[in-house]
């Protein structure tokens, strides 16, 4: 299968794949990471220390990354920066390898909380990155009586008429989301609860102030600009717009019901052109001022142990912090792996259809 | 003599082997390399089983195939059905308004001065120069709940107060409609600039008039035009996703929509493939029935790409 998938990108990449082999003689780090989400700052600083060149790649969502990776992918890029929930998924793959943790001398800067994560035992494959909390952002003009809940999204009596979305993705936030309302838990997973679930998102989506399925980030902006009044959103987005004044007047919360807290990690792809490359970023990543700086730049919390001293403004809030309470609400996605993940999928299509 | 001349002849027909390589070997090159070799990648994927992840695996299967009929682990579903009528009846819808539009507006232009002609057609291409995304973007805030467009519909009952005219069926009508006129008028100006007024005068003279005039003498002869256009506005039209995503709000997936997620969100590759090709397949029946049909009709050259 492997060879196929090879096949189909060699065809496409003839005549763009063989420049770049030629110039090989400056060493390159293939950085393959999420639109926005590095200060440009940092990437000069790494070039200077490693001496090389850092060719930046980005993408808006995790399956747009993996179908990168699958489609020969990992073969081009040296690190790429996969959610928790998708480590394992990349592993059972084969599309990323295991670190050498004796290059990653920064390690012990990590916040106890953020070592040894249910979804990578021992990580092995993965290192914290940035992590943050998903949530309800809605504008309370409109929208009255302090919601607290899920029910914001999934009782029509709570919005019965501004227009709210709920976000596309993968279905894992809004399946867990559903099942947070109806009392299953956010990680629910049995077959049962997830078409429950789904059953529940397919009555909302019949509703005429249903807006659409719209991801986390055009929310925050279709907000911004007065399109919907409520719909899911990443703390961290939140705080951009709060610290650049563009969204004081809209109000975010974890739901009551349990919500999810996230990790997005750095890995190595299995045939990583320049894997020492790869390390020596995650290690300078895992440096307490780099830490900082990054969080200070993109507005989401570091696992930096090291870093928190150096946060400043947005980052120092409630916004960005979660109190002792709401994290005992908050949740990692459990992974869903082999014959699981094919039935949510089957399930978040009909739903979607 | 007579052998010397045939190689002459011989040379001659060399020559224009030759010349037809050079000038059609650069787009053949193109269309193998990105286009049927893709394809053909594609085309062998379809018959792959997919692993948990999506994957392409041995052994062989035809359940990619299967999946398309509507068939999987929970039951048949005519799920796959209805994205296809919707896909064509988004299609349809588009095509129809924009032929619509297209008209009057030719006319308009071609009562114009003929050395302003060439600056109101840029007029009507130019908006294609910027991304078809941002434009969409566009329209979104045009139709949105604090648009005055929407206050004209929350007057006349159309949309509750509180929504707007975005993101709803009106909204992805009026986007591609918007989207592909370009590739309406174009053709339909060029058959138009062609048309002889002359018939149209004896039409008159024969007191026929308004819609009965322009039925039976300015139809037939700008037919050429309009079967090209219908054909560049219906085929994108079908498997466009981007207007349906940001004005329709994605509450009902297209085709276009429904692949692209079978290679990201909810990847299984070999049911992708498989969609690809069957709808490459209804794709190219439709070009060849579109033809038969343009020939049929007559005299419509152009129209047969």
């Amino acid at each position: 299968m492997k060879l196929l998938s090879c096949l189909a990108v060699g065809a496409l990449a003839l005549g763009l794949g063989a420049p770049q082999i030629a110039r090989a003689e400056t060493p390159t780090l293939n950085l393959f990471i999420w639109s926005d989400y590095i200060d440009p700052a940092l990437i000069t600083k790494f070039e200077k220390q490693c001496n090389c060149k850092v060719v930046e790649t980005d993408y808006e969502s995790n399956a747009e990354m993996e179908a990168k990776l699958r489609a020969g992918g990992d073969a081009q890029y040296d690190v790429v920066v996969p959610s928790s929930y998708y480590v394992p998924e990349l592993e059972d793959e084969g599309l990323i390898q295991p670190l050498d943790h004796g290059k990653l001398t920064n390690f012990s800067n990590l916040a106890a909380r953020f070592q040894n994560p249910t979804y990578d035992p021992g990580d092995k494959y993965s290192i914290p990155y940035q992590w943050g909390t998903t949530g309800i952002l809605y504008d309370p003009a409109k929208i009255k009586g302090n919601p607290d809940g899920w029910g914001l999204l999934f009782d029509p009596k709570e919005n019965p008429n501004y227009p709210f979305v709920i976000p596309k993705g993968e279905g894992r936030d809004q399946i867990g989301a559903a099942c947070a309302y109806l009392g299953y838990g956010f990680n629910c997973a049995e077959k049962s609860q997830w078409i429950a679930a789904a059953k529940l998102i397919e009555q909302t989506k019949k509703r005429p102030n249903f807006a659409g399925f719209v991801d986390e980030t055009p929310t925050r902006d279709q907000e911004k600009s007065g399109l919907v009044a409520a719909g899911m959103a990443y703390n961290g987005d939140v705080g951009q717009c709060v610290a650049d004044g563009s969204c004081t007047k809209l109000k975010f919360y974890l739901p009551k019901e349990g919500s999810e807290i996230w990790v997005d990690t750095m890995a190595i792809p299995a045939k990583a052109p320049h894997p020492e490359l790869g390390l020596e970023f995650i290690n300078f990543i895992l440096d307490a001022n780099n830490g900082a700086d990054l969080s200070n730049f993109n507005q989401y919390a570091s696992p930096n142990a090291a870093s928190q001293k150096q946060l400043t403004g947005i980052m120092a809030s409630d916004l960005i912090n979660p109190s002792d309470a709401e994290m005992k609400n908050l949740v990692f996605l459990a992974p869903l792996r082999g014959a699981k993940y094919k039935l949510f999928n089957q399930i978040w299509t009909s739903v979607l259809q | 003599m007579s052998a010397a001349v045939k190689t002459e002849q011989e040379i001659e027909s060399g020559r224009q082997r030759l010349r037809l390589w050079v000038t059609s070997g650069p787009g053949l090159v193109w269309i193998m390399l990105f286009l049927l070799l893709p394809s053909a990648v594609l085309l062998g994927i379809a018959f792959f089983s997919a692993d948990d992840y999506g994957s392409p695996v041995l052994p062989l299967s035809v359940q990619p195939f299967q999946q398309v009929a509507g068939y999987s682990l929970l039951g048949w579903d005519p799920g796959n059905i209805i994205i296809v009528l919707r896909s064509l009846e988004q299609a349809g819808i588009a095509t129809l308004v924009s032929a619509l539009l297209s008209y009057p507006l030719v006319f308009f232009i071609l009562s114009r001065p003929a050395s302003i002609r060439p600056l109101l057609l840029l007029f009507i291409v130019l908006p294609s120069w910027t991304n078809q995304v941002v434009r969409t973007y566009a329209w979104m805030e045009l139709l949105g709940p604090a648009a005055p467009v929407s206050w004209v519909a929350h007057i006349l009952h159309a949309v509750p107060p509180d929504l707007g005219l975005a993101p709803g069926r009106f909204a992805v009508t009026t986007g591609l409609a918007y989207n592909y006129l370009p590739y309406m008028i174009v053709p339909l100006y060029a058959s138009a600039e062609k048309l002889d007024w002359t018939l149209v005068e004896a039409g008159r003279d024969l007191y026929a008039a308004g819609l009965r005039l322009f039925w039976h003498t300015v139809f037939p002869q700008t037919l050429p035009g309009l079967l090209s256009g219908i054909i560049f506005v219906a085929i994108p039209a079908f498997g466009d996703y981007v207007v349906p995503q940001l004005l329709g709000g994605d509450k009902a997936l297209m085709i276009g929509s429904l692949i692209a997620n079978q290679f990201t969100e909810t990847p299984d590759w070999p049911y992708g493939a498989a969609l690809t090709i069957i709808m490459l397949v209804f794709t190219g029946l439709g070009l060849v029935g579109f033809r038969v049909l343009t020939r049929k009709l007559g005299g419509a050259e152009e129209a047969t790409i």
